[in-house]
């Protein structure tokens, strides 16, 4: 039993440390040079540099982020930048709902599953579904944060970095920099997507978020989401079960 | 403490709240249940509608780039992809380079 226990601790310690090198490559030099241009943006506001790093680390939504310092800086009220906010995360709800019950150990205590929620992001959550499966669940929340711990220590060290070179980035470099987060996730979710009802999503989410945003920009993310996915499932069904 | 911290604590409890709703939630649901299904179909479409919005109709110094020229370095990338067995690096390097080198080429022929 104790031995049992003793190997359970080194395991979840070899996978939080896997989890963290495993996030070295592609993923995380997107989220560099993302932070690279949030930092660069907010070096041009009355925003601290401390509030980019700090924020990287309580809120770690760049999406989110940007929005509360672009409101912030022309004065928008509380409630509405909180609002926009939300309303740029709401994503997370989902995510988190479906990535959860991957996480489910008989070894873990209840408070170990909300302390994990907050490191949900679109990158970790895009990257790490397929790959939790492929382990044993004792070891899924430490490989988990691992992985995000260290792509949020990174994000905060390039938004200060941003924050300091934004004079000597060149726009052209810059538009490349800001076009790295959609292009990876359009190459991630394109190039993986294997089957029937995931590809259904995707491409329904992907026609109804710029109708939606046309509509009503504040809610297109809701909006996108429960129509494009609600329709996805329902024409999943429709097409049967054969083969898949 | 300036307001702007007092509002990155709301904007933090804001955002937490959906993920600590989602261990709430999830907690009660089957894996190979429809409804398990169907919020994972929100999820994909949430982002792609997200993803995809930043692409076609994108603010910033995006929204200076042709809608064109950033389709193109999305299918590059995807391209690169597809052929070089999931190197994402690459595919997403060149993508971002392509739309550079477009822009300035623009900007060279009026």
């Amino acid at each position: 039993m104790f031995v049992a226990d003793g190997q359970r601790v080194s395991t979840q310690s070899t996978a939080f440390w896997r989890g963290a090198r495993e996030s070295i490559g592609a993923p995380i030099a997107v989220i560099a040079a993302n932070y690279l241009g949030l930092g660069a943006f907010a070096s041009a506001t009355a925003v601290s540099v401390w509030a980019i790093v700090v924020s990287t680390f309580t809120i770690w939504a760049l999406p989110g982020q940007l929005v509360m310092v672009d409101m912030w800086m022309v004065g928008a009220p509380w409630v509405a930048v909180l609002l926009a906010v939300m309303l740029t995360n709401v994503r997370f709800l989902p995510m988190s709902i479906t990535i959860m019950p991957l996480m489910r150990d008989p070894a873990h205590p209840r408070w170990r599953y909300y302390v994990t929620a907050h490191f949900i992001a679109m990158t970790s959550w895009v990257v790490c579904m397929p790959r939790l499966q492929q382990m044993p669940s004792v070891e899924r929340i430490s490989y988990f944060i691992g992985f995000s711990l260290n792509c949020i220590v990174v994000g905060a060290i390039f938004g200060a970095l941003g924050y300091y070179a934004a004079a000597s980035i060149p726009p052209a470099v810059q538009l490349g920099l800001i076009f790295l987060t959609p292009i990876n996730f359009f190459v991630l979710l394109a190039g993986e997507v294997r089957e029937r009802m995931g590809a259904l999503a995707l491409a329904c989410g992907a026609i109804a978020g710029p109708l939606f945003h046309l509509l009503t920009p504040e809610w297109s993310v809701i909006f996108a989401g429960v129509v494009g996915g609600t329709l996805a499932f329902g024409l999943n069904k429709l097409m049967g079960a054969h083969r898949e | 403490m300036s307001d702007l911290w007092l509002l990155m604590i709301l904007c933090t409890l804001g955002t937490y709240a959906w993920r600590g709703l989602g261990v709430l939630l999830g907690g009660r649901l089957e894996p190979d249940s429809d409804l398990f299904r169907w919020v994972s179909c929100v999820a994909y479409a949430m982002i792609a509608g997200l993803v995809m919005r930043l692409i076609v109709m994108p603010t910033g110094p995006l929204a200076g780039s042709l809608f064109w020229h950033r389709m193109f370095a999305c299918l590059l990338g995807l391209f690169i992809y597809r052929g070089l067995k999931g190197n994402v690096f690459l595919a997403v390097g060149s993508g971002a380079a392509a739309l550079v080198v477009l822009n300035e080429l623009r900007g060279f022929f009026g």
